[in-house]
């Protein structure tokens, strides 16, 4: 018996063989008794095998399919690309305009005491001691003399308009983050009642 | 040489999409789809109608916990036979398989108490062999003699090549002739 053949009786059986492979097994077989006997004995295992009875279903079909379902844990669902970026927006966005909005308040506050504190020679003559770590400041009372009393008040609507918007941006992508929420909740089924 | 493997269906497709996004309804169609060879694949690797059903269950939640995982190019069934043949590994681990006789049911009324008997001796002959086999070895021959899966769809379940898919089936089958030739069939 052909050592090298018998490997591939196992495959023949199976029904997976194919091509000039299945041919050179068939013609084998039709020459060769020891490779006959091997594929019967390989026919009366299966036969064998499948006398061997399924498991008899304890459990009904939709009752284990309920079951199942019972068990289900909530499960993360994963974030396609452009929605992850959206995410991502929604999340930095209102952050970076919070920050932007801090910079301009602390801007504003200290242009603001500049200003107040150069509309005051106009009154009463006040030296300005020279203080370290305030080096930008003789840049911020020269930049907003010229507009004086006028231009604090600018100063003021521009901070008054800018609160505004970064109070509209945040609250605008709050109101998205909450209804994108309320959409996947309502998809995937954990949504009560 | 050989035969290609069976792909998932354009529904089975439509299903696991919905099921990834968190639809628990279409979960529930596929696990409909796969119960019966999801629970045979776990009986037939453990042995224990027992055990099975409840092992069958937690290969399911497994692969809802997984399902962002799953690979379209493969085959769902083979896919999730591989979590049942696992979750039956893992099972056997934790408790011993027991001798399970509600698993058939009684005499019936066609057959004698004495042929039933012989029958339900044989059934368990050829259960306490393919037990007795070495996991990954059994793992295969379940997938082939029981579930049908190609070669292709065995080696994708099972995670290994081809080449390992025919050597584990010819042990097997060597090793279960072996078993049975000492209780011959009359």
């Amino acid at each position: 018996m052909s050592e090298h053949v018998l490997d591939w009786i196992s495959a023949y059986h199976d029904g997976e063989l194919h091509g000039d492979r299945l041919r050179w097994v068939e013609a084998h077989l039709h020459t060769c008794a020891d490779c006959q006997a091997e594929l019967a004995a390989l026919q009366n295992l299966a036969v064998r095998l499948q006398a061997s009875p399924p498991m008899p279903a304890r459990t009904p079909p939709e009752q284990f399919v309920a079951q199942v379902q019972l068990r289900l844990p909530p499960r993360s669902v994963p974030v396609p690309g452009r929605q992850r970026v959206r995410q991502a927006a929604g999340l930095w966005l209102p952050l970076g305009a919070l920050a932007l909005w801090a910079f301009g308040q602390a801007v504003l506050v200290v242009s603001g005491l500049a200003l107040g504190v150069a509309a005051v020679p106009a009154a009463i003559p006040v030296v300005l001691p020279p203080l370290p770590g305030l080096g930008a400041l003789p840049l911020l009372v020269a930049l907003a003399q010229p507009a004086g009393w006028g231009g604090w008040l600018a100063l003021l609507a521009l901070n008054a308009g800018l609160t505004a918007a970064v109070a509209m941006l945040v609250w605008g992508c709050l109101a998205g983050w909450w209804a994108a929420r309320e959409t996947s909740l309502a998809s995937s089924g954990l949504r009560a009642g | 040489m050989f035969a290609p493997a069976s792909s998932t269906s354009s529904d089975e497709q439509a299903w696991i999409t919905s099921a990834q996004q968190g639809d628990r309804q279409a979960f529930g169609d596929l696990v409909r789809r796969h119960r019966e060879g999801v629970v045979n694949v776990v009986y037939r690797m453990c042995g224990d109608a027992a055990l099975a059903e409840d092992a069958a269950q937690e290969a399911f939640l497994r692969a809802w916990q997984n399902l962002g995982r799953y690979n379209p190019r493969f085959a769902f069934r083979s896919w999730v036979y591989r979590i049942a043949v696992n979750v039956a590994v893992d099972a056997l681990r934790r408790e011993r398989p027991t001798t399970d006789l509600s698993a058939e049911p009684l005499v019936s009324g066609a057959e004698s108490p004495e042929a039933w008997l012989e029958r339900k001796q044989r059934a368990e002959q050829v259960r306490q062999a393919v037990v007795d086999l070495p996991p990954a070895s059994r793992a295969v021959l379940v997938l082939r003699e029981y579930e049908t899966l190609s070669y292709h769809e065995i080696a994708e379940a099972l995670d290994i090549p081809m080449g390992t898919v025919m050597s584990r089936l010819n042990y097997a089958r060597g090793q279960l002739r072996q078993a049975l030739s000492r209780h011959p069939e009359e």
